[in-house]
């Protein structure tokens, strides 16, 4: 079993990698709207329908070549360390190969689009030599084929004065065809993105499609959401709150909500009230009796001194060791078993019968 | 204990007495004027004293009218088992603030007075300044009352940067005059020296065109102006109402700036105070030791050397995103961010960094 420490620690690097995929996110989309003649930005979580009558949500995109080619950009935070996770999860990349059979321009039909996964650096390795034992089955061969590509991101330290931090994208396995942006990316420097990227663009988005951990939506819940009812004449107060009041609220922090379906509002719903149970789960919140979708939430949530994310990091890794521990018997019982004497003169059960 | 049981039963009253007391000379203390930004009306207050138990507790504030907007409030707070009580001046004449007037000796004005209407934010803002916007205001008070100005200087409070090996605890802070209308250049070697320098007052004599000296004054990193000699009207009108213009101004400036969602498309107004030096690694941990003591911070890079939080006002709500990246710090406002909220935080920011220049950050729109 994990310590409370190592359990905090994963916890809140899950926090900040989750915070940073969001910042790349954020970065590509201003590029993507900033130099139109390399694509043309489509939009974020945009719906595709592919050839196997399936549909696919990738994060970003794009057209390129007057629109006649697709680009299609798929984020992740966070890649499995368990061999057969990671295996499923490459496996579960070959939706966003697959032709893309709606997708249509003024022309017509898109002729062909180019897959483009991005993740951290630290999970890059891992990620390869999956997809080199994958690339072998003929199912998963577009791993192999011109039109997929991996990159990777990281946050340059600076050096002795020498220049600022930046965050760079670099490529690490495959190829597209957009001539212009392989050419940026397969320089030995990478894709430097904008200082602003790391400054406010990352203010831009808050999520990315793929689940956050829990503690971030708790904490863009307790920091973004639940302020936003306070009442700032009164002290410290508990605000009783629906589900859907708050979900209204969090809207704005979910990219181009005005495109999604239903399916997709349910997920990013989903999010939110697990993110409230969880909270509840910890006492940081109440629920009325009787009332399914209300809670009582004090506004401020969580008055503290600390960093948000260590003291939520520290609850949720204790509760997560409360619960997963088996309960263990130490010492004797505390009664002692009865024992039952029969009187020789008692009859027994038998003769009754 | 000062009394303003004196005859001050309204606004001519007020200017009359005033201009009396302080055209004479007499060695007093100096009239003081606390600017405060609020939308609130003084009737309200009582409302909001009652639903803050925060304040009830240890403050009693009774109101009486004068009329004309003028209002005498009797102000106590208990300190320990002593009763601290004064009277001030409330003038709400002007819109969108309130300008408190008091002659009280400086124990009450910073342990009751300005501690009361602190408690009182976000309905009541205090207004910040720091060293380019007291330049900034001294030129409209020299332009207002068609003067000049002599005998002018700041008073800094420079604290060493934390060496990297010697490490002092606690970090001692120095005070500094520095003479002249002018200081970037004494502000700049201060600062190649390893300090950071926060502009804490400004103190000037106006002169009209004879050179006689008609207004002694001084004006204060948190909106604090004080006469020390001249004629009160004289400094209501150049000094006190310059000061309430230019924080309507900043006001405006700080105003919708919340991230804002146009067709699908985000739209983000950021801030940026700008340093002339960048910032080192222990720099930023301290910062983010003390940001996180006065906000719910959530720390995304800790500062090694790049610091990004999200931040979140207890009291208002707002909420922000800070970036440090070299020699700047981006203050992006994000769900809510009111006017009063970005003030406050931007005035934070540089009590612990020092004084800088804020700018508007020019977000390309799409």
């Amino acid at each position: 079993m994990l310590s409370l420490l190592t359990l905090q620690q994963d916890c809140v690097r899950d926090y900040r990698r989750y915070a940073d995929t969001v910042a790349v996110l954020s970065a590509i989309y201003h590029i993507l709207r900033g130099t139109p003649f390399a694509a043309d930005y489509i939009g974020v979580e945009a719906k595709l329908r592919n050839s196997d009558g399936g549909t696919v949500t990738p994060d970003i995109v794009a057209m390129y070549e007057s629109r006649k080619k697709g680009l299609v950009f798929e984020l992740k935070w966070s890649l499995p360390f368990s061999e057969e996770l990671l295996e499923k999860e490459v496996k579960k990349l070959r939706k966003y190969a697959l032709t893309c059979s709606q997708w249509k321009n003024s022309e017509g039909k898109v002729d062909y689009h180019d897959f483009i996964l991005i993740c951290h650096i630290e999970d890059s390795q891992r990620l390869l030599d999956k997809i080199s034992k994958i690339a072998t089955e003929k199912e998963f061969d577009f791993l192999t084929s011109e039109g997929f590509a991996v990159w990777t991101w990281t946050i340059s330290a600076a050096r002795g004065g020498e220049r600022k931090e930046h965050l760079i994208i670099s490529k690490i396995y495959g190829k597209h065809r957009n001539n212009t942006i392989e050419n940026i990316v397969k320089q030995p420097t990478g894709l430097i993105l904008p200082e602003e990227a790391l400054t406010y663009l990352r203010s831009f988005f808050n999520f990315i499609r793929e689940k956050p951990p829990v503690h971030y939506t708790m904490i863009m819940l307790i920091q973004h959401v639940f302020s936003q009812f306070q009442d700032p004449r009164r002290d410290r107060a508990v605000y009783e709150l629906t589900t859907d009041m708050i979900y209204e609220k969090a809207k704005i922090l979910f990219p181009s909500w005005h495109e999604f379906d239903i399916d997709t509002l349910q997920i990013k719903r989903g999010w939110i009230s697990e993110a409230l149970k969880t909270m509840f789960a910890l006492n940081m919140i109440g629920k009325p009796l009787g009332k399914s979708e209300s809670w009582l939430i004090p506004i401020p949530t969580l008055r503290t001194r600390k960093s948000i994310e260590y003291v939520l990091c520290k609850k949720l890794s204790r509760y997560q060791l409360k619960i997963t521990k088996k309960p263990s018997r130490i010492g004797r019982p505390r009664t002692k078993p009865i024992k039952f004497k029969m009187h020789p003169k008692m009859k027994k059960l038998d003769d009754y019968l | 204990m000062a009394n303003i049981d004196f005859g001050i039963v309204d606004r001519r009253s007020m200017h009359l007495y005033y201009d009396k007391l302080y055209t004479t000379r007499q060695k007093r203390p100096p009239l003081k004027a606390l600017t405060l930004l609020t939308d609130l009306k003084v009737e309200e207050l009582r409302e909001i004293l009652s639903k803050r138990r925060t304040i009830s507790r240890s403050y009693t504030a009774n109101i009486a009218s004068l009329g004309e907007s003028l209002y005498k409030v009797s102000l106590q707070r208990i300190i320990g088992l002593q009763y601290i009580k004064n009277e001030v001046i409330l003038d709400a004449e002007n819109e969108g603030a309130w300008i408190i007037l008091t002659d009280a000796d400086s124990y009450f004005i910073t342990h009751v007075l300005e501690r009361f209407f602190e408690k009182l934010y976000p309905m009541v803002s205090r207004m910040y300044l720091n060293y380019s916007q007291m330049c900034s205001l001294l030129e409209n008070i020299r332009e207002s009352a068609h003067a000049s100005t002599t005998q002018t200087f700041f008073t800094i409070k420079r604290e060493r940067r934390k060496p990297t090996k010697e490490r002092i605890f606690p970090q001692k802070k120095e005070t500094e005059f520095l003479w002249g209308e002018d200081v970037d250049e004494e502000i700049s070697r201060v600062i190649s020296e390893g300090f950071i320098v926060k502009v804490n007052r400004l103190d000037f004599l106006l002169t009209d065109e004879r050179n006689a000296i008609f207004l002694k004054a001084q004006i204060t990193r948190k909106g604090l102006s004080k006469l020390m000699f001249g004629s009160f009207s004289a400094f209501y009108q150049n000094v006190v109402l310059k000061t309430i213009d230019y924080g309507r101004d900043r006001r405006n400036f700080y105003d919708k700036r919340e991230r804002s969602v146009d067709k699908g498309v985000p739209r983000l107004h950021p801030l940026q105070i700008n340093y002339t030096v960048d910032f080192r690694n222990d720099e930023l941990s301290d910062f983010a030791k003390k940001i996180s003591a006065s906000y719910s911070t959530s720390v995304i890079h800790g500062g090694n050397p790049y610091f990004v939080a999200n931040l979140c006002d207890y009291e208002d709500g707002s909420s922000f995103g800070v970036a440090v990246l070299g020699n700047a710090v981006t203050v992006t406002p994000l769900t809510r961010a009111t006017p009063a909220a970005v003030s406050r935080l931007l005035h934070r920011i540089q009590e612990i960094m020092g004084d800088g220049d804020i700018s508007s950050v020019e977000t390309r729109v799409f």
